[in-house]
C-alpha cells in the first residue's frame, strides 16, 4: 500500500512552451475573460470555433490534444445521464412549443428542449476544457502567486492577499506530509487487524473513522507546532514582505493579451453578423 | 480584515486535509445511487468553523472549493460558481449552528453543526448547479435525500469523535 506514489496534485504538465512561460496573472485574467465570453455563445458553430481556438492553445502549450481530451472521459456517463434526465423532465418548460419530436405519457420532447440542453452541454464541455487548459499549463505555485498578486489590488480596502496566499501555500505544502502520515496510520491500523476498503457502505464508513480521527488529531498537533515556529520567527503577515521571484509582464504576455482580444473581437463580430443564429 | 498566524496555519492545514481526502479517494464513500459517491471532503471545513470560528471555516471551504474546481473530473465543477462559492458557506453555517446550540448541549451542538454544514454543501452545490442550468431541478430531492443523509451521519460521527478527542488532548489526559 503506497499512497504517496500515485498522488498528483493538480494536473500540471511541465513543458517549455510559450503558454507555460506566460505570467500566471495574465493567464488567470485571460482565462476569466474567455470563460465569461463562453456564456454569451448561443450557436453550435460558435462553440465549435471556440473549441478549435482552445485546441490551438493546448497545441501551443505542447500538450498532446488527446491527453487533454482524455480528461473528459470520466465525465461522459455523467453528461449523458444528465442530458437524458433533462430531456425527460423538460415537457412542462416547453409546454407551448409545437415542435414536438416525441410524446408519451408525461414525457414530451421538443426540438427547442433538445437545442437548449445540447447547447448547455457544449458549454459545460468547453468550460471544462478551459479549466483543464489553465491547470495543465500553470503550476499550483504559479496559480497561487498569480492570485496573490491579483488580490493585492484589493489590499487598500482590507483584502489580506498575502495571508490568503500563505493559507494556500501551507495547504499545498502539507499534503505530501499528511499523505505519509496517513500511510503510517493505515498500516498501523491494518497491523492491528483493521479492514480497509471492504464491505458495504456502513462498514466502509466505520472503517474510515479509526483512520481519520488519529490523522486529524496529529494534524492539529502539527498546526500548533507550526504556529509556534512561525511566531518565534516573527511572522506578521504580508506587511513589507518581498518576493524572491517578482512577477513581471514580458513581451509574450502582451502578445497573448493581443491575440485573445483579437480572437474575441473577430469571433463576436462573426457570430453577430455572419453566422446565422440558428446554426 | 486581518488574519492571525493561528487562523492562517489552521486554515492551511485543514485545507490540506480536505485536499488529501480528495487525492487519496479516502474522502469518497461509495453509495449505490446516481452520483455514486458520498463525500466527506467538506468535514475539515465544518471542523474549522466549529473549532476556530467562521473565518477559518470559510477559508478551509475556499481551499476545498478551489481544489475541487482545479481537479474537476465532472464538468459541473469546472464552473467556479458551483465549485467554489457554495463551499465558502459550509464552515460559516456550521459555526452559526454550533454557537447557537452550544449553551443547550455541546454534543447536540456538534451534531447539529455538522448536519447544517453538510446540508449547506449539498443544497448549495446542487442548487447552484440547477440555477446555472447544468442539472435538472428534478435531481434535487433524490440526491439530497440519499447522499445528503449519508453524509450527515458520517460528518456528525467524525465531528463529535474528533472534537471530543481534541478536548481530551488539550486537557492533557491523552498523549497526542
Amino acid at each position: 500500500m503506497e499512497l504517496s506514489k500515485d498522488i498528483t496534485l493538480g494536473q500540471y504538465v511541465p513543458r517549455d512552451s510559450v503558454i507555460h512561460k506566460l505570467d500566471p496573472r495574465v493567464k488567470i485574467i485571460l482565462w476569466m475573460v474567455l470563460v465569461t465570453a463562453l456564456f454569451f455563445i448561443r450557436t453550435y458553430t460558435g462553440y465549435l470555433v471556440f473549441f478549435i481556438f482552445l485546441m490551438g492553445v493546448i497545441h501551443l502549450a505542447q500538450i498532446p490534444i488527446l491527453y487533454a481530451l482524455r480528461g473528459l472521459r470520466p465525465a461522459i456517463p455523467f453528461i449523458v445521464v444528465l442530458f437524458i434526465i433533462q430531456l425527460l423532465f423538460s415537457g412542462s418548460l416547453y409546454a407551448d412549443s409545437t415542435n414536438v419530436l416525441f410524446e408519451w405519457s408525461f414525457i414530451r420532447i421538443t426540438a427547442e428542449a433538445v437545442r437548449t440542453y445540447s447547447l448547455t452541454i457544449c458549454r459545460v464541455i468547453l468550460l471544462f476544457f478551459s479549466v483543464t487548459l489553465l491547470t495543465l499549463a500553470t503550476s499550483l505555485v504559479g496559480l497561487t502567486d498569480g492570485m496573490e498578486s491579483l488580490m493585492s489590488v484589493g489590499r487598500p480596502i482590507g483584502v489580506p492577499a498575502n495571508e490568503l496566499a500563505m493559507v494556500m501555500v501551507i495547504a499545498l505544502r502539507f499534503v505530501p506530509t499528511l499523505v505519509e502520515e496517513l500511510e503510517r496510520i493505515m498500516k498501523a491500523q491494518m497491523a492491528r487487524g483493521a479492514e480497509v476498503e471492504t464491505g458495504n457502505f456502513i462498514q466502509r464508513t466505520k472503517q474510515r473513522i479509526p483512520i481519520l480521527i488519529p490523522l486529524l488529531m496529529n494534524t492539529f498537533q502539527r498546526a500548533e507546532e507550526l504556529i509556534i515556529a512561525m511566531e518565534a520567527r516573527c511572522y506578521r503577515g504580508g506587511k513589507g514582505r518581498t518576493k524572491r521571484k517578482t512577477l513581471r509582464l514580458g513581451i509574450l504576455d502582451y502578445q497573448a493579451i493581443a491575440v485573445t482580444i483579437l480572437f474575441l473581437v473577430v469571433f463576436f463580430s462573426l457570430t453577430k453578423y455572419v453566422i446565422p443564429a440558428s446554426w | 480584515m486581518s488574519l492571525s498566524t493561528r487562523k492562517i496555519v489552521i486554515s492551511g492545514i485543514l485545507g490540506a486535509v480536505a485536499i488529501l481526502l480528495g487525492v487519496t479517494r479516502l474522502g469518497f464513500i461509495p453509495v449505490p445511487n446516481l452520483s455514486g459517491n458520498a463525500t466527506i471532503m467538506h468535514v475539515p471545513a465544518i471542523l474549522g468553523g466549529i473549532m476556530e470560528g467562521p473565518v477559518v471555516g470559510a477559508l478551509v471551504g475556499l481551499i476545498f472549493g478551489i481544489f475541487s474546481f482545479l481537479n474537476a473530473t465532472i464538468p459541473l465543477f469546472a464552473d467556479p460558481l458551483v465549485a467554489v462559492v457554495p463551499r465558502i458557506f459550509i464552515g460559516i453555517t456550521a459555526y452559526l449552528a454550533y454557537t447557537a446550540l452550544k449553551p443547550v448541549n455541546s454534543y447536540l451542538a456538534l451534531v447539529v453543526g455538522a448536519t447544517v454544514g453538510t446540508l449547506t454543501n449539498t443544497v448549495l452545490v446542487l442548487g447552484s448547479g440547477i440555477l446555472r442550468g447544468y442539472l435538472p431541478a428534478s435531481v434535487f430531492w433524490p440526491i439530497t435525500l440519499t447522499n445528503g443523509l449519508a453524509e450527515v451521519v458520517i460528518a456528525s460521527v467524525i465531528t463529535v469523535a474528533l472534537v471530543a478527542g481534541l478536548e481530551k488532548m488539550r486537557k492533557g489526559s491523552v498523549a497526542g
